[in-house]
């Protein structure tokens, strides 16, 4: 179990590496950057398969995107020097809290499947 | 920066993209059924290749937020659609909050 989360949390870590990589070469039109997200984005898709082996998908998935969103509007705030504003926090704050809520109303099925399995 | 509309059109494409990798994900089984499995990480990098595009008119982490908001709201209606998956009413509301985001984002 402890291996599932040290999974999920490198799923998250490579996906959110990739990004900045991409966003940072963006500007000059480097392939080199997207080659780079390309392949943490794929890293991050095994990872991730990797930990639903044992997390349950609802909450791997939960953890997986909500956090890929706070942890990249940090990215953006404090290495890419995006100001935020008013509006744009108030979204982004819902589209976290949406993300866990949508997959915290699947979860509980999955655990009702699991435990209906023989 | 504002969103320009063909930025955040990349985005919501690269959203839909999101939706159709996670149905292929479902129909793969765990990566079981091998075809599934490569086709939807095929639409996984097509994703977010128009992701790519969409950072080049607006903030990495509002695009990003846009294709993860648009992916969930995609996947949980497709896949009461198609699997017949049951969502609970907490789903539901974070549903509205999702949908509710992305129109923020949008007019931000």
């Amino acid at each position: 179990m402890r291996l599932a989360w040290l999974f999920l949390a490198l799923a998250i870590a490579t996906e959110v590496v990739g990004l900045t990589v991409m966003k940072a070469s963006s500007a000059s039109c480097a392939y080199i950057g997207h080659a780079v997200m390309y392949a943490s984005i794929a890293l991050s898709y095994v990872f991730l398969a990797r930990a639903v082996k044992t997390v349950p998908v609802g909450v791997a998935y939960a953890i997986w995107e909500g956090s890929g969103v706070a942890l990249i509007t940090l990215v953006s705030v404090f290495i890419f020097g995006h100001v935020l504003s008013g509006r744009e926090v108030v979204g982004l704050s819902m589209a976290v809290l949406g993300i866990l809520l949508v997959n915290a109303g699947k979860a509980h099925d999955d655990d009702i499947g699991e435990e209906a399995a023989p | 920066m504002t969103a320009s509309g063909l930025s955040f059109a990349f985005a919501f494409m690269a959203g839909l993209l999101d939706v159709a990798a996670n149905l292929a994900s479902s129909k793969s089984d765990g990566f079981v059924k091998r075809g599934w499995g490569v086709l939807s990480i095929l639409l996984v990098l097509a994703a977010f290749a128009l992701l790519a595009e969409a950072v080049k008119g607006m903030e990495l982490a509002i695009a990003y937020a846009v294709l993860g908001g648009t992916g969930i709201f995609g996947t949980a209606i497709s896949g009461r659609l198609f699997f017949g998956e049951k969502l609970k009413p907490i789903g539901w509301v974070g549903l509205i909050l999702v949908f509710g985001a992305v129109l923020v984002l949008h007019t931000a």
